[in-house]
């Protein structure tokens, strides 16, 4: 009796788990039928070339599997389209958008989000949801409650590139970059925040330096900001005059320090992509012997989504596509430092035993611990602090 | 011309400039609605980095725009009017055609840190510049291959060479001549080049981002990185700015118009003393090398360029906009000055001096209003917003100089107007016509907001991808797209000056 009720509660159970599955399977049955036939209109950073040539693929994939259209629209930055779709939304533009599928995260999410001008719900609908490792800030974009309305695509985390022949043992803390900065004066920099990869590296040595990490979860205050932050500035203090050009100058963006990187003027570049140096080590960018490395106790990453207008003309395809995106094939394809090098969302031990080992074989050896980005509000508070500071010559 | 075909034919060329300039209303609004928070003001004006972002500005323009002027009259002075610098002419569009990103990027290769100069002479070392000097003698480099290229259409008539002439058989010098005959005939229709280059150079961001100050940047770059912030303090921020960068225009219009007035009545006469000495080497030299700076850009960004080709459909749409807009804002223009008004209408040059993005958005409203986004007809109607001022911009002088006693006389022969348009001024006006033509092609090849926007990136053209590609900040993406970007308008210009020459061949008043 204690076999047959086993078996009853198994059954049970196992029901309890089907029927929404069931239900969701023939909802995303639905899904995959409005899909059909359905352009979809995918605005995307169309800086690298081999971003490019991995959506080029997708769109042939989506285009034989699910017979979407997919075309993608190569943006220079992603603010140009969210003013786009802020524009529909004031002009009262509520279907019919010209955004059907859109690349964001942090900032451009959250205004999007706040507007309400996504749509919300759907993407731990996806069937590969399932495949999605929630350890990673999967469920929130820089703190912001992601709610469904975006669905993860690849992560990335804060990586320092240094030369095998300059550099054989790398600094692995900040104490160590000080250290290596006063051995090497003047090839040591990082992008000017506001960008994004310098910014990142304020919060970054904010997390090592400061002596209360909790205070970070929260959005900064006028009472604890100071008092968080100051070992940042006395570290910052001591740093930048032995940066290039005594810190009184500093590079716009990683692209120019991948160059003075690779003209010797600089000793270490910095990178929001892991793969980043074997990228571009491949295509000749970059010196033979660079690698990446990040401090040992962890180096701050975050994911990238796509997101759904509320206003999409093919909301069904985008979601398809959305799916796609997120297929264990594709996912691995993207991997690929030969391919694009962008860094899995996907849980290894969700997937095949094959696959299971091609992904691992993809993740970088010892890359450090991924630390969780601030509250959203730091990244402000922290630039102007930092531009109030070191913002003039 | 019976009266009620001139009525239709005037409501035409009204109704026509309207539809163009109509998005002038709500990028009106948009561009004035922050202005009027104090509190904004106050954070803009406390920013740290704005009084030298500020300064940085105001040098890097100044420098530009007179010393791409000072390199103008010297040439001018130098070899105009002599077979020489109508060799320059079909010379020039090298440099004209040539992107400022790309111009740019190649200085920066060479002169920068780690640049190729530096690795040849390595006794050499860069020096940090931090007031955008660098920016400035680059961009007057460049801009002076604009200000030739107004000039050579302003001076392509016979009557002020054979002022020339005379004044010099007389003795005077050609510094004298600059001076007292060729200055006063070029600075009216010259002014508003001069304008529409300062708007131009106070606001570019790209160019400053690659080789201007870094720490701070310009003021154009700090509006555009607070525009693009996710804050909407800082966004109303950006736009303030904006507002401040069209002050500057403003007062140093002013400025420039006062000296100039000053120095006219100073200097009204020739005194009669001869000063027949003017050293001609190094205008020779000046005008030897612009159009070989080109050339050797061209060669670099070649050199460096992994090139793969472009989809066929994104130089089909650049070659049919940059087509179609220059030939119907040719027909617009042509209508607008022979039935429009007589009196110069200032708002017809505001796309030339506001920034671009209240534009685009102000023609992005009224899209989506009348549900006509995203089509090619939509594209085309929004580059027309900068293609049309800037023809009007080459064409208006040279109307204005058509001589009215040749009109007269026409019109006692009983030519009737539409004849006179067509037999008499069109012809007269056919070199600044072409010059016109290659402008307009060039600016539509050159449009990217208006394109992304009102196509919704259903129209990628050259110049989208390009400025998408260039994103990524790779050198050799982003030669090899400048190359292309460069391609179709170089042929324009070089096929227009081809056919400007073999016109003065047929033409003897024109050559």
């Amino acid at each position: 009796m204690r076999f047959h009720g086993e078996i009853l509660r198994h059954a049970l159970l196992g029901l309890a788990i089907l029927s929404p599955f069931a239900a969701s399977a023939s909802s995303w049955q639905q899904i995959q039928n409005d899909a059909k036939g359905q352009t979809v209109w995918f605005n995307a950073w169309g800086g690298d070339e081999a971003v490019n040539h991995y959506l080029d693929w997708v769109s042939g994939e989506v285009k034989r599997d699910y017979a979407i259209d997919l075309r993608i629209v190569h943006i220079a930055d992603a603010a140009d389209t969210v003013k786009r779709i802020q524009t529909e939304a004031r002009a009262g533009r509520k279907t019919k958008g010209s955004v059907d599928l859109l690349w964001v995260n942090g900032e451009n999410f959250r205004a999007l989000k706040e507007a309400n001008l996504l749509q919300t719900g759907w993407a731990e609908q996806l069937p590969n949801w399932r495949y999605v490792d929630t350890s990673k800030p999967v469920r929130e974009d820089f703190s912001v409650p992601v709610d469904g309305a975006e669905s993860p695509w690849g992560s990335a985390q804060l990586t320092f590139i240094a030369r095998q022949q300059q550099t054989p043992e790398p600094p692995a803390s900040p104490q160590a970059l000080l250290d290596y900065a006063k051995s090497h004066p003047g090839t040591v920099t990082y992008p000017r925040p506001p960008d994004f990869t310098g910014t990142a590296l304020l919060e970054q040595l904010l997390i090592n330096v400061t002596s209360q990490p909790d205070a970070l979860k929260q959005p900064p205050n006028a009472q604890n900001f100071a008092a968080v932050t100051a070992p940042l500035w006395a570290y910052l203090d001591t740093l930048h005059p032995l940066l290039w050009r005594q810190g009184k100058d500093f590079p716009p963006s990683t692209a120019r320090m991948d160059s003075l990187f690779s003209h010797g003027s600089l000793r270490l570049s910095l990178t929001f992509n892991p793969m980043h140096a074997k990228q571009k080590v491949a295509k000749g960018e970059l010196p033979k012997d660079s690698y990446s490395f990040g401090f040992a106790q962890g180096m701050i990453g975050n994911v990238h989504f796509v997101t759904i207008p509320a206003n999409a003309a093919a909301s069904a395809g985008a979601q398809v596509v959305a799916n796609f995106l997120l297929s264990p094939t594709a996912q691995l394809r993207k991997a690929d430092p030969a391919i694009w090098g962008d860094p899995s969302v996907l849980d290894a031990h969700t997937l095949e035993p094959e696959q299971q080992n091609a992904l691992q074989a993809l993740i970088p050896e010892n890359s450090p611990p991924v630390l969780a980005e601030p509250h959203a509000a730091w990244v402000n508070a922290l630039e102007q602090e930092w531009l109030r500071r070191y913002g003039t010559h | 011309m019976a009266a009620p075909l001139r009525y239709a034919l005037i409501t035409l060329c009204w109704g026509m400039m309207l539809i163009i300039y109509l998005p002038l209303l709500p990028a009106a609004g948009i561009l004035l609605t922050p202005a009027f928070s104090l509190f904004h003001w106050q954070q803009l004006l406390g920013d740290p980095q704005l009084a030298q972002a500020l300064i940085a500005t105001l040098i890097s323009t100044i420098i530009a725009v007179s010393g791409a002027l000072l390199l103008t009259l010297l040439v001018i002075t130098t070899l105009w009017p002599s077979p020489g610098w109508q060799r320059l002419a079909s010379r020039l569009p090298w440099l004209l055609a040539l992107p400022h990103v790309a111009f740019a990027t190649c200085a920066l290769l060479l002169f920068a840190e780690g640049g190729e100069l530096y690795r040849l002479l390595p006794i050499l070392s860069p020096v940090q510049d931090s007031y955008g000097i660098g920016l400035g003698l680059v961009l007057a480099i460049k801009e002076s291959g604009f200000l030739m290229w107004v000039c050579w259409a302003i001076l392509g008539e016979r009557r002020l060479a054979e002022q020339t002439v005379v004044f010099k058989s007389l003795g005077f010098g050609r510094g004298q001549c600059l001076k007292h005959v060729i200055l006063p005939a070029l600075m009216p229709s010259l002014s508003i080049a001069l304008l529409a280059t300062t708007a131009w150079t106070l606001s570019v961001v790209d160019v400053a981002i690659i080789i201007g100050p870094g720490n701070p940047p310009t003021l154009a770059v700090l509006a555009w990185q607070w525009l693009n912030s996710g804050s909407p303090d800082d966004q109303t921020k950006g736009a303030l700015a904006c507002l401040l960068l069209l002050a500057i225009l403003a007062a140093l219009a002013g400025i420039a118009r006062k000296l100039w007035c000053g120095w006219r009545a100073h200097s009204a006469h020739p005194d009669g003393c001869r000063k027949p000495d003017f050293p001609t080497v190094p205008g020779k030299c000046v005008a030897l090398m612009l159009p070989l700076s080109g050339l050797i850009c061209t060669a670099f960004l070649a050199y460096l360029a992994h090139v793969s080709l472009p989809a066929t459909n994104t130089v089909n749409h650049s070659l049919w906009l940059a087509l179609l807009s220059a030939g119907l804002g040719a027909a617009v223009c042509l209508m607008w000055l022979e039935w429009g008004p007589v009196t110069h209408q200032r708002w017809v040059d505001f796309p030339l001096l506001l920034p671009a993005l209240p534009l685009a958005a102000g023609q992005y409203q009224l899209a989506l209003y009348g549900w006509f986004d995203g089509l090619f007809s939509t594209v085309l109607w929004g580059h027309l917003l900068w293609v049309v001022p800037w023809m009007l911009f080459v064409l208006r002088p040279a109307w204005r100089r058509i001589d009215s006693r040749q009109v007269v006389l026409a019109q006692t022969l009983g030519w009737t107007r539409g004849r006179i348009f067509l037999r008499l001024k069109c012809p007269l006006i056919i070199r600044p016509l072409l010059s016109a033509l290659a402008v307009g092609f060039s600016v539509s090849i050159a449009q990217y907001l208006p394109t992304q926007w009102l196509g919704g990136g259903r129209v990628p053209t050259l110049t989208t991808e390009a400025v998408a590609l260039s994103s990524g900040g790779a050198t050799a993406t982003l030669a090899a797209q400048a190359l292309w970007q460069l391609i179709l308008p170089m042929a324009f210009f070089l096929m227009t000056a081809l056919i400007a020459r073999w016109i003065g061949h047929l033409r003897r008043g024109l050559r």
